[in-house]
């Protein structure tokens, strides 16, 4: 079983416990406690199992986590496909002069043609002539 | 003036006469190498439409389509390219 100097030190250390939990008790409470205080020194022994906690925080979670933030990661970049707005082009068309719908003769190709399909983006002048 | 502003189109709308006429007319200006786009209206509908009694006329639009100013007579120069640095 125990030696007695571990008994004694597991006693001692109770009493520590209980003098500090309970300032006023009595002595007779502090044995009693002391017996307790032996059970609690086996979980005191967590002292050792501190430690372990302290390599909680390794980097084993961070990794168990990682993946999941890539994944928050990928998921933006889809978010940012719907960016692709084409629409704004559409609002670049320059505006063309309306002509009157009427046939012409193209003196260039001698065709018949529409004179609005002559009208062209930007300022234009129209020249009134005849050949005489 | 066409050749000096690439940004501006003219357009010279003839009337009036045979189409035979406009063609002699192209030719003897030397019109068809030009950077005016020449056409001929056979019944006066599009003079009819723009309200004009005589000729030449000019109408000068803005790259908006919107009409800056029109005069009878030969095309004042400046009044356009005034118009174009604007």
């Amino acid at each position: 079983m125990r030696s007695p100097t571990r008994r004694a030190a597991t006693a001692a250390f109770a009493l520590a416990l209980a003098a500090t939990s309970c300032a006023g008790a009595s002595s007779a409470d502090t044995t009693s406690t002391a017996t307790i205080g032996s059970a609690e020194t086996e979980v005191a022994a967590p002292a050792t199992t501190a430690p372990v906690n302290e390599t909680v925080p390794a980097p084993d979670d961070s990794a168990s986590t990682a993946p999941s933030t890539p994944e928050t990661t990928t998921e933006p970049e889809t978010a940012t496909e719907p960016e692709t707005t084409t629409e704004p082009e559409t609002a670049t068309t320059a505006a063309i002069l309306q002509l009157p719908s009427v046939d012409v003769v193209s003196l260039a190709t001698g065709e018949m043609a529409d004179l609005n399909s002559f009208s062209r983006p930007g300022a234009t002048l129209v020249w009134f002539w005849a050949p005489h | 003036m066409a050749q000096d502003n690439p940004d501006l189109h003219v357009l010279g709308l003839g009337a009036q006469d045979t189409l035979e006429f406009a063609n002699e007319f192209v030719a003897s200006g030397d019109l068809a190498n030009s950077a005016i786009t020449m056409v001929w209206d056979p019944n006066f509908a599009s003079w009819r439409d723009y309200g004009i009694r005589s000729q030449p006329y000019w109408i000068l639009y803005d790259d908006q389509g919107t009409e800056i100013t029109s005069r009878p007579g030969a095309i004042d120069l400046g009044a356009v390219q005034a118009v174009l640095d604007a």
